[in-house]
Order: C-alpha cells, then sequence, then structure tokens
C-alpha cells in the first residue's frame, strides 16, 4: 500500500463530496436542526424545571443518532457504485494501482469528507449554542465524539451496500432500508422483547448492542451525564454489572468491531468484482 | 510485448472467452474484429484487471496477477466511453500523470499533441465526444507507455472526429508503439492494425496479416484504408 496514492485517492474523494455539495449540504442541514433542536431542549427545560443541561444535551443526542446515518448511509453507498456507471471506477482500477489502494483510497476520502461534514455542522451549532449556553464544552465534545464514531460506522456500512449492489438506485434504496431498521426497527424489537418479559436485563443489553445506534447512544449517554436513568433500565444494569470504564470500552469496541467487519467484507466483495 | 494463454471468462454464468491465446511483439498492432459479444472489450478489460479471469496474461514478460502494478505501468488504457477523474482537462490529465508517477512537464505537452491546449481549463463534461475522446489518449499516453489498449477508439466519433483519431493514433504507431485495439471499422484497422484477430462467441476463428485476413471479413475487397474514410467525408 503506497501512501502517496493513497493520499491522492482519498483527497479526490474529498473533493468529489465537497463538489457534489453533499459535505456543506449535510454540515447546514445539522446545524439549523441542532440550533433547532437545542432551542426546543431549552424552552421545554424552562417551562418545566427538569435540568436544562440533561434535556438539551438529550435532544441533540436523539438528532445525532437520526441524522448522522441518514446523511452517511447514502453516502457510502453511493459511492463504489455510483462511480463503476459512471466509468470512473473502472478508468481508476485499470491505472496502476491495486484494488486495495484504490478501496482504502476511496474510504479514507469518504470517511474525511464525512468528518469535515460533522466538523462544520458541530462547529456552527456550537458557535451558535455556546452563545445562547445550555451545554456544556465537555458534553458537547462528548455528543460530537459519539457522532463521529457514528459516522464511521455508518459510512463503511454504506461503502459494504455500495460494494454488495448492482446499480447506485439498489444501494441507494438499501441505505434507506438500513437506515429504517437501524433506527425504528431494531428499538421496536429489543422493546417488544422487553415487554414480552421473555429475557433479562443482561440478554436485552447484549442484543441492543448489536445495533450500533444504541451503542453510540449508551456510550454518550455514559460521557454526558452522571444520571444513570438516562440510560435506562438496561443501562443501569450495564452500568452497575460492568462498571463505567469497562462499560465504555465494550461499547467503543463494538462500533470498531462493526467498522471492521463492514470495510472488510466490502474489501473483499470490491476485490472479486468484475468491473465492466 | 503481450502474452495471452488459455484466457477464459465466464460473466453471470456465461461463458464470454474460451481458451483464447494471443501474442503481440513490441511494436506490432493488432485489432480485435468480430460481432458484438464476441469478446473484444473483455480480453482488453482482462489486460488492465478489470475482470476475473483463467489462464494468464503477461505484459512485457510481467505476469499481470502477479504484480499488476508493473503490468498496467507499460499499458496506456483509451476506454471506449471516456472517464476522467476531475473537472477541467488539465486537472484530469494532471490527476493521472500523479497516479502513475509521472512528470506533470507532460501534461502541457500532451494536450498539445491531442489539440486541446486552448481547453485546457475547460470542463470536460462540456466537451463534445470527440475532444473527450483525443483527451482520453492524452491521459493513457501519460508515462509513455510502450502498449496502448483502445476499445473501440472511434466508436462514438463523426467521420471529421474519427479521421482526425486515426491520423494521430497512425502517426503514435508509425513512432513504434504497441497496439491492440478493438474495432468494428474497417478503415481504421485499415489505418493502425498490420493484424488481425478475429473473434467469436469468445474463441479465435481467424488470425493473420491484415491483407489475408480482411477478405474474409469484408469480402473481396478487403479493408479500405484512410483514402475511403476521406471519400465517405467529402
Amino acid at each position: 500500500m503506497r501512501v502517496r496514492i493513497l493520499c491522492l485517492l482519498s483527497a479526490r474523494e474529498v473533493r468529489v463530496s465537497v463538489r457534489s455539495r453533499w459535505t456543506l449540504v449535510g454540515a447546514a442541514s445539522f446545524t439549523v436542526l441542532a440550533v433547532a433542536v437545542a432551542q426546543l431542549g431549552m424552552a421545554g427545560a424552562e417551562r418545566w424545571g427538569i435540568a436544562t443541561l440533561d434535556r438539551t444535551s438529550a435532544a441533540l443526542l436523539n438528532l445525532v443518532l437520526l441524522f448522522v446515518p441518514l446523511l452517511t448511509l447514502p453516502l457510502g453507498a453511493s459511492s463504489f457504485c455510483g462511480e463503476a456507471e459512471d466509468g470512473t471506477l473502472p478508468y481508476l482500477v485499470a491505472q496502476p494501482v491495486t484494488r486495495g489502494e484504490v478501496f482504502a483510497g476511496k474510504l479514507v476520502g469518504l470517511l474525511s469528507a464525512m468528518s469535515l461534514s460533522l466538523l462544520i455542522g458541530f462547529g456552527a451549532a456550537a458557535a451558535v449554542l455556546g452563545i445562547q449556553g445550555g451545554v456544556s464544552v465537555g458534553a458537547f465534545a462528548a455528543l460530537a465524539g459519539g457522532a463521529w464514531l457514528l459516522g464511521v460506522v455508518t459510512t463503511t456500512l454504506g461503502v459494504l451496500l455500495s460494494t454488495a449492489a448492482r446499480s447506485r438506485a439498489r444501494a441507494l434504496a438499501a441505505a434507506v432500508g438500513a437506515w429504517l431498521v437501524l433506527v425504528f426497527l431494531c428499538d421496536f424489537g429489543v422493546l417488544a422483547l422487553a415487554a414480552s418479559q421473555t429475557l433479562g436485563p443482561g440478554a436485552l443489553f447484549g442484543i441492543s448492542l448489536a445495533n450500533p445506534l444504541q451503542a453510540t447512544k449508551t456510550l454518550s449517554a455514559l460521557a454526558i451525564s452522571e444520571r444513570l436513568e438516562i440510560l435506562g433500565p438496561v443501562g443501569v444494569h450495564a452500568v452497575r454489572e460492568l462498571g463505567r470504564p469497562a462499560l465504555a470500552a465494550l461499547l467503543c469496541g463494538t462500533l470498531a468491531a462493526w467498522t471492521l467487519l463492514s470495510s472488510s467484507a466490502a474489501f473483499l466483495l470490491f476485490r472479486r468484482e468484475n468491473l465492466a | 510485448m503481450i502474452r495471452i494463454r488459455g484466457l477464459t471468462v465466464t460473466l453471470g454464468g456465461r461463458s464470454v472467452l474460451q481458451n483464447l491465446d494471443l501474442d503481440l511483439g513490441t511494436g506490432e498492432s493488432s485489432a480485435l474484429v468480430g460481432p458484438n459479444g464476441a469478446g473484444k472489450t473483455t480480453v482488453l478489460r482482462c489486460l488492465v484487471g478489470l475482470l476475473r479471469y483463467e489462464g494468464s496474461i503477461s505484459v512485457g514478460g510481467i505476469d499481470t496477477r502477479r504484480d499488476p502494478v508493473g503490468a498496467k505501468r507499460l499499458l496506456g488504457y483509451m476506454p471506449q466511453v471516456p472517464a476522467f477523474c476531475e473537472e477541467t482537462a488539465r486537472g484530469a490529465l494532471t490527476f493521472v500523470a500523479r497516479l502513475r508517477g509521472v512528470s506533470l512537464h507532460e501534461v502541457p505537452e500532451l494536450l498539445e499533441l491531442v489539440g486541446l491546449s486552448a481547453h485546457a481549463h475547460r470542463r470536460v463534461d462540456a466537451f463534445s465526444m470527440g475532444m473527450k475522446q483525443r483527451l482520453s489518449l492524452a491521459a493513457a499516453l501519460l508515462g509513455r507507455p510502450p502498449v496502448l489498449v483502445l476499445d473501440e477508439p472511434t466508436a462514438s466519433l463523426d467521420l471529421r472526429g474519427q479521421r482526425e483519431l486515426v491520423q494521430l493514433l497512425g502517426e503514435l504507431a508509425e513512432d513504434g508503439l504497441t497496439l491492440l485495439l478493438s474495432s468494428h471499422r474497417s478503415e481504421e484497422i485499415a489505418a493502425l492494425a498490420s493484424r488481425i484477430v478475429v473473434l467469436d462467441e469468445g474463441c479465435v476463428v481467424a488470425a493473420g496479416p491484415v491483407e489475408e485476413v480482411s477478405a474474409s471479413i469484408w469480402g473481396p475487397q478487403g479493408v479500405r484504408g484512410p483514402r475511403g474514410l476521406e471519400e465517405e467525408i467529402a
């Protein structure tokens, strides 16, 4: 793997995403929504006398969990099959580079574009919210870190969909499907299992860990609040059983495993793919 | 320069190439001809590493499986539909030059060679198909690779564009470049190739010097040279 080639390919990928306005549109949308959600959070807290900090942070966390996968799954999903359709990817592979270099270069570029978008979005939201108060610097940094980790997982998941799908349209449809599953269906499944009372809190926690959104949610909640109730009964159980440091390490490991598995599977598919 | 042995390709459960052998010496020019679906483009795509295959391919003695980068460094590839990785003509060539580790001094030289110096900073998507093909040729020539792989280089060009590109390629072939092209056009083959390899349903059905094989494809008059093309334009 040549670093020079990796840098060239990833820089190009960032330029492509900036040219497509994805980075700026994503950042601007996130800023507007973050400020609006924080305002609503603070307004509700004042009316009902709830602790402002936790409520605003929780509102922002929910926004991150909805918005970041919605932005990053299609980014990854349209990357490989989109360029395979317009002929750019075969042209790149026909140059004196290995498929590994093309894959790594594109992946690093996509992750850089995603990071840039989140940086702009969080930066702008921090500037607005910082003026008005409401969220501590530590909590905001923890939210941004959690959002980035989630972005890494969902971007690589999008790349996996892109290498598995035969067309851009199918990959984008799969990305929307994956978003629905991760955001809604997994939670409904865990809720149904909890309501049926067939599984204990330990088993429920294990199942909910399989969803990277839930892992991010628990990890961010651990970081932004000292109050355990924000984690829900399963989270409280996990903290009591494992302790905060071990639970945080387990959650980070889960997100790392998601990233590693998705990117490895995507690379295996791309390496064997016939590019016509 | 190019040695292909037992090339077999199966795509979507369908056998596209069957046990194909092909040799191309240094400075030789060969044209792959045959009906649509015969496997011409598939051979070229295997050569540049786009398709999985059985058999062996070597370029300049380098096995394309063992050292794909080394083998592809000896090849300049011009796809049938031009693709570019950057917005402007100069940007597209600069990117490929950096990827191939070639001096950037070659970029203006090649833009001049293909007659696009005046359009260096224009967006490629505003180019005509002829201009895109010429830019694609310039990209293929970066680093002066000894072999040019051309996939139906004039397929989507008008007659004037065909004549200009064939003339340019003919000059390059005279300079000792090894050419492997796929084509349907007799004028193009007459101007550029010294040998023809006829494919049908993934197999070589005839191969040899242009004069010997062409009569069996285009009838007793054989291939029409560039003069035939000029008459058509006139």
